[in-house]
């Protein structure tokens, strides 16, 4: 039964994997910006400061680990299933026996494996970089578990992307829909600034997008006790399980006045 | 009935489709506040706790937020062009560019004008005329020479896209090689003074991020004049030449196959 999503897992992996100059290029994501933003920790930070609870390594460790959370989350999913809706080839997928939703995050997943494996070693060539503030998770658990939130996390994205993909029924193309969200769930994930040094910090922590970017760099940091992670997983699940429901609606609404015409 | 509400759709589609943009560059205008407010708030939330970063005040770190999005908006807007080279390379098509009687990168980075993103520029303009209130010493000639200083700053940020794009003559797909340069602008976004050393002398000439951003605020608020934008004359320069050379040893190796 899952057969065909095993399949599109390894078609899209191997598809990505065609173009391996293209994925070194992506490797930038990860690099660059958290080094970037090391200078300027160090000059508000360096003489001892605190901001909030972090201090210089904190707050490098921080950027390190959110910056590789959030440069490898498809917020915007594929643009191609919004354009697929608008040219009239979702026909296409309707007529297989396999979920239009199941294809496209496991070719989703699938296209990103190579980006992450590759990307996980550039995190750890700029924590390699920065070893003199880099904090390394004191118990063995962190890491692990702050990947599997984040996995989940990315689950969450896609089914927002993939969601805002879904407008096109109504709005023909939603490239504009998804380029806005990309920009805000970055920043609610945490990628620009620290969700809990912002004002306002009870609102950017209640919404989902923490979970991509924010709590699984909290719980690498070692911020998050062992006894307030299956709270955190019980919300992490419930804002799937609306994501879901909330995707699977629209994409019903949209079919009952989808025609197959396409430009 | 069913053929009839098919075509009906379709011309709908198409109504649509003219309608897009406009909701496509109101959605653009969105996309850009959220960047230009987190910006902004990263310094709210540091100048919250200190008086100034390496000797930035918090009106001259908002004169970067707006200048920097002032410069990318004039990118998007003017030079988008410039990355389909790369798939014009990869298909086989640039002699549609070549046979043209005008110099090819030109009209490359030209061709794609993109008046939507024009949408975006008022962003900028705002942060920086809500940092010229707490940058009391701002005169017309610093306006004039930070006009320059921006000015040359594009020229040299558009260099830095056509030296990395030919880079496509040697490889084959390189769409995530535009994200080197809009990561590497993440350098431009923080203060001059942050860097120090060798990284601020990279910084300015080989990798002339600092530059870009940097300079133009530095002449704004009269930390720096005319030797600035020398300095900026001269890493244009150096762009120049290596673009010239990049494009001509690309031209060698293009043979137009592709698909």
């Amino acid at each position: 039964m899952l057969r065909p999503y095993f399949r599109a897992v390894t078609v899209e992996t191997k598809t990505s994997l065609a173009y391996w100059g293209n994925i070194v290029g992506f490797l930038s994501a990860v690099l660059i910006p958290p080094l970037a933003v090391f200078f300027l920790w160090r000059a508000v930070l360096g003489a001892g400061g605190t901001l909030g609870n972090y201090d210089l390594s904190a707050m490098v460790t921080y950027y390190v680990v959110v910056q590789f959370f959030v440069a490898n989350t498809p917020f915007s999913a594929w643009y191609e299933i919004g354009e697929e809706i608008r040219n009239g080839r979702l026909l296409l997928w309707l007529v297989r026996p396999a979920s239009h939703y199941g294809l496209y995050l496991s070719r989703n997943l699938g296209g990103w494996i190579p980006y992450w494996l590759l990307s996980s070693l550039g995190a750890t060539v700029v924590a390699g970089i920065l070893h003199r503030y880099f904090l390394v998770p004191g118990e063995w658990w962190q890491a692990p578990v702050a990947v599997g939130f984040w996995l989940l996390g990315v689950i969450l994205a896609f089914n927002l992307g993939y969601t805002l993909n879904l407008l096109a029924f109504w709005t023909e193309r939603t490239t504009g829909f998804a380029g806005v969200a990309d920009v805000a769930a970055t920043f609610l994930s945490g990628g620009f600034v620290p969700l809990d040094v912002l004002p306002l910090r009870e609102v950017w922590l209640f919404l989902p997008f923490r979970f991509v970017g924010w709590l699984p760099a909290q719980i690498f940091l070692g911020r998050v006790k062992p006894g307030e992670l299956p709270l955190e997983f019980g919300v992490l699940v419930l804002w799937l399980a609306i994501s879901v429901v909330i995707a699977k609606g629209v994409r019903t609404l949209g079919l009952r006045r989808y025609r197959g015409a396409g430009i | 009935m069913s053929t009839v509400r098919a075509v009906a759709r379709l011309i709908s589609l198409r109504c649509k489709w003219e309608f897009f943009f406009r909701l496509d560059a109101l959605l653009g205008i969105l996309g850009g506040a959220i960047e230009v407010v987190a910006g902004v708030l990263l310094f709210r939330v540091i100048y919250a706790g200190v008086r100034s970063i390496a000797g930035w005040s918090w009106g001259e770190s908002l004169a970067l937020v707006g200048t920097l999005a002032v410069l990318l908006e004039l990118e998007r807007t003017l030079l988008r062009g410039l990355q389909r080279l790369p798939d014009l390379v990869e298909d086989g098509k640039l002699e549609q560019f070549l046979l043209r009687p005008v110099p090819t990168p030109l009209f490359l980075a030209f061709h794609r004008f993109n008046p939507q993103s024009l949408w975006r520029f008022p962003l900028g303009i705002g942060v920086l005329v809500y940092a010229a209130h707490f940058l009391p010493g701002v005169s017309w000639p610093h306006l004039l020479l930070f006009s320059l200083s921006l000015l040359l700053s594009l020229v040299i940020y558009g260099l830095m896209v056509f030296c990395l794009v030919s880079l496509s003559f040697w490889l084959v797909r390189m769409h995530n090689f535009f994200w080197l340069v809009y990561d590497l602008a993440e350098f431009a976004r923080y203060p001059a003074g942050v860097y120090r050393g060798a990284v601020r002398v990279l910084l300015t000439t080989v990798l002339p991020l600092v530059l870009l951003s940097n300079f133009p605020v530095m002449v704004l608020v009269g930390h720096g004049g005319i030797e600035l934008l020398g300095h900026q004359l001269g890493v244009l320069a150096g762009f120049l030449l290596l673009g010239r050379t990049l494009w001509r040893a690309g031209l060698r190796r293009y043979r137009g196959a592709g698909g």
